[in-house]
C-alpha cells in the first residue's frame, strides 16, 4: 500500500529466546489513529519503540511515507512521540521544550517563536511558557508533551499510553481534547494502551495484541461486536462463554447444543464450524435480557444465583445453558429478583457468536 | 502541665541544638578570631582587629608555595577523578554485571579504610613502583581519596536521570552529540560539580596520605601548617588556616546552591 504514511511488514522482535513481536503488520493510512491494545508484555510498547527506532527489529520492515527507516537511528525518522513519563526536559522552560525540536530542524528563530506561540495556543497554555515542567499540573504537563511532539509537524505521532499517570476525571477530559486535537490536525497517528475504554473512544482502528501477536484488527465497533477470538471477547468489555456443540445449519442460522440440554441460534459467521464440531458461544451481559423475549429471541431457561446492585445497572448472575452466565439489565426488574428464583433468558441470535474451540 | 511540659522541651532542645553547633564550628571561631589579633602569639579572644597576619601570609613563601602544590594536586586529582569516576558510576548504575558490587565496594573502599593504613599501603606500593618522593606518587595518592566521592555523587546522579529525556531528544531530531550537549549535562552537571567540590575538598585537607607522600622537602598546604605549628604559635598560622576555611565554605556554598547539599551528601 503506497498510500499508507505508517507501513509495518513483518515485523519481529526477539529477546534472548523470547519473542515480543511476532509476524506484526500494520498499514496506517494518512490522518488514521490506530491503536495497540492489549494487556502488558503483549509487544504493543516494543512495537512502539520499533516505529520510534529506540529498538531495532530483529526482522521485518517500518516504512514511513514510503522510505525503509527500519534501521535509521530515532533523530532521523519523522516520528513524534508522547512517553509515557512525558519526559519534559527539567532545566528547560515550557516554550523551550516545544521549541526543542524546532531548534534540531534548523527551523530559523522567528519561525520557531510563532510556531510555539501556535502550539501553546493549540494546548491551551498560551501563558505558562515561562514555567518549568515541575511547576505544572500533570494534565498541563501532559499537553506540553503533546504540544512538543506536535511542533516538529511529525508525519506519524506516536502516543505510549499518555493518560495512564493521569487521575479518571482528567483522563476522561484529556482523552476528548486528544481526540479533537489530532482530528484538526489530521496527524497519523499510532497509540499504545490497555485501556480498552480508551482504545474504543479514540481509535479509528484497534489493533488486538497478546503474547506477540495480532489477535484481530478492526473498527472499534467491530472489534467489540464482533470478536474474533475468545481473548479479544474477554480482553474487550465483559463477555459470557458457553461451551457447546455444532447441532444443525438452519437457513442463515447455526443451532447449537449446550448444557442442560439449551438449544441455541446463532447467525452463522463467515467460517461456521461444521456439524458435530465443539464451540464456544460467546455473548455480552448487555444482550442478554431476563423475560420479554422478542420473536426470534432465544429463550433459555435459568436459574438466578446474585444479584449486585450498581447503580444504573444491575449484575444478575444465572446459571443456564451449563454455564455461570452474567446479565447486566437496565430497567427495574432486577430488584425484584431473589436468588434461587426461576427465569428466562432472552438472546437475540445475531448476538450470539460462534467463536472456534470449546 | 501537658502544654508547660511541651514548651520545656521545645526550649530544652533549642538550647541543646545551639550548643552542638556552637561546639562544632568553635575550631574555626577560635581560629579566625586568633587570625585577626594583633598579639604575637596565638591567643583567644581576640584584643584587637588587624590584617597583618593575612600580609604576613601572603608574604611567605612557604606558605604560598605549599597553597600553589595544594590548590594544582587538588585540582589534577578532581579532574583525574572526574574522569575515571562517572564511567566507573555510569557503569555500576545502569548495568548488571559480574563483580558489579565487588566493583562498588572497591571503589568506595578509601572512605572506610583509616587514612593511615591506606598513606602506607600507597606509600610502599609507590616505592616498589619507583614512583615515591614525587609529585606523581601525591597524584596518584589523592586520585585514590577523592574517587569515592565523585562514583557516590555520580551514582546517585545517574539513577536519578530518566533514560526517557535522551530518547525524547532523539525522537526531536537532536543527534548523539547535541542530545549529550543540551540534555544529558545540562541535567547531570549539578551531580558533576558536588562532584567536583567534594573530590577537591578532599584532596584539599588531605594530611594523612599527603604526609607519606610529600615530595623533595615540598609541602601540601595542610602539612605546611602542621609542621609549621612545631615552630611556634606565629599568628600567620591562623590566617592561612581562615583563608583555607574561607575557600571550603565557599566551595561548599556553590553545591548547595546549584544541588543542594542534602541530595549529595
Amino acid at each position: 500500500m503506497s498510500a499508507s504514511v505508517l507501513s509495518m511488514q513483518s515485523l519481529r522482535k526477539e529477546f534472548g529466546r523470547m519473542v515480543a513481536v511476532d509476524d506484526l503488520s500494520i498499514d496506517v493510512p494518512k490522518g488514521e489513529l490506530v491503536c495497540l491494545l492489549g494487556p502488558s508484555g503483549c509487544g504493543k510498547t516494543t512495537t512502539l519503540r520499533m516505529v520510534a527506532g529506540f529498538i531495532e527489529p530483529t526482522a521485518g520492515e517500518i516504512r514511513i511515507q514510503g522510505r525503509d527507516i527500519t534501521r535509521l537511528p530515532p533523530y532521523k525518522r519523522d516520528t513524534g512521540m508522547v512517553f509515557q513519563s512525558y519526559a519534559l526536559f527539567p532545566h528547560l522552560t515550557v516554550a523551550e521544550n516545544i521549541e526543542f525540536g524546532l531548534k534540531n530542524l534548523k527551523v530559523p528563530a522567528a519561525d520557531r517563536k510563532t510556531r510555539v506561540q501556535e502550539m501553546l495556543q493549540m494546548v491551551e497554555l498560551g501563558a505558562l511558557g515561562g514555567r518549568l515542567p515541575r511547576q505544572l499540573s500533570g494534565g498541563q504537563q501532559q499537553r506540553v508533551a503533546l504540544a512538543r511532539a506536535l511542533a516538529i509537524r511529525p508525519a506519524v505521532l506516536l502516543l505510549d499510553e499518555p493518560f495512564s499517570n493521569l487521575d479518571a476525571q482528567l483522563r476522561v477530559r484529556m482523552r476528548e481534547e486528544l481526540r479533537g486535537l489530532i482530528g484538526k490536525l489530521d496527524t497519523t497517528t499510532l497509540f499504545v494502551t490497555h485501556d480498552q475504554e480508551e482504545a474504543l473512544v479514540l481509535a479509528d482502528r484497534i489493533v488486538v495484541m497478546n503474547q506477540g501477536r495480532v489477535e484481530q484488527v478492526g473498527p472499534p465497533r467491530e472489534i467489540y461486536d464482533r470478536p474474533k477470538t475468545r481473548f479479544v471477547a474477554q480482553f474487550i468489555g465483559l463477555c459470557n462463554f458457553i461451551p457447546a456443540t455444532v447441532a444443525e445449519s438452519a437457513g442463515d442460522a447455526l443451532v447449537l447444543e449446550a448444557g442442560q440440554g439449551a438449544r441455541l441460534r446463532a447467525a452463522r459467521a463467515a467460517s461456521a464450524p461444521a456439524i458435530g464440531t465443539k464451540a464456544m458461544l460467546a455473548v455480552r451481559p448487555e444482550n442478554i435480557r431476563i423475560g420479554n423475549p422478542g420473536p426470534n429471541d432465544n429463550r433459555v431457561p435459568g436459574r438466578v444465583r446474585t444479584v449486585t446492585y450498581l447503580g444504573k445497572a444491575s449484575h444478575i448472575r444465572v446459571e443456564a445453558a451449563g454455564a455461570d452466565l452474567l446479565v447486566e439489565d437496565h430497567g427495574m426488574r432486577a430488584s425484584a429478583l431473589q436468588p434461587g428464583a426461576a427465569v428466562e433468558l432472552a438472546i437475540d441470535p445475531a448476538r450470539v457468536l460462534v467463536l472456534p474451540g470449546a | 502541665m501537658d502544654r508547660f511540659l511541651h514548651r520545656a522541651t521545645d526550649v530544652g532542645g533549642i538550647v541543646l541544638r545551639t550548643a552542638i553547633y556552637l561546639f562544632l564550628a568553635l575550631p574555626a571561631i577560635v581560629v579566625i578570631c586568633a587570625s585577626i589579633n594583633p598579639v604575637d602569639f596565638l591567643g583567644f579572644p581576640p584584643q584587637g582587629f588587624t590584617l597583618k597576619w593575612y600580609w604576613a601570609a601572603f608574604d611567605s613563601k612557604p606558605f604560598m608555595d605549599s597553597l600553589s602544590l595544594s590548590t594544582q594536586l587538588a585540582l589534577l586529582a578532581t579532574v583525574a577523578s572526574l574522569i575515571i569516576g562517572t564511567p566507573a558510576a555510569y557503569a555500576i548504575e545502569r548495568y548488571r554485571f559480574r563483580g558489579r558490587n565487588a566493583l562498588q565496594a572497591f571503589v568506595l573502599s578509601p572512605m572506610i579504610v583509616p587514612a593511615v593504613v591506606l598513606g602506607i599501603g600507597l606509600l610502599q606500593f609507590l616505592v616498589w613502583a619507583g614512583l615515591s618522593q614525587s609529585f606523581a606518587a601525591l597524584f596518584l595518592g589523592h586520585i585514590v581519596i577523592t574517587m569515592p566521592y565523585v562514583v557516590r555523587t555520580m551514582t546517585a546522579s545517574f539513577s536519578l536521570f530518566d533514560r526517557a529525556l535522551e530518547q525524547a531528544a532523539m525522537n526531536l531530531r537532536a543527534p548523539p552529540l547535541t542530545v549529550v550537549r543540551r540534555v544529558t549535562l545540562p541535567i547531570l552537571l549539578p551531580g558533576l560539580l558536588s562532584a567536583s567540590v567534594f573530590a577537591f575538598v578532599t584532596s584539599f585537607g588531605n594530611i594523612t596520605v599527603s604526609l607519606f607522600l610529600a615530595h623533595g622537602g615540598r609541602a601540601t598546604l595542610p602539612i605546611q601548617i602542621f609542621t609549621y605549628v612545631d615552630y611556634g604559635s606565629d599568628p600567620t598560622l591562623a590566617a592561612v588556616s581562615t583563608l583555607v576555611i574561607l575557600v571550603t565554605v565557599a566551595l561548599l556554598a556553590v553545591v548547595e546552591r546549584v544541588a543542594g547539599l542534602q541530595k549529595v551528601v
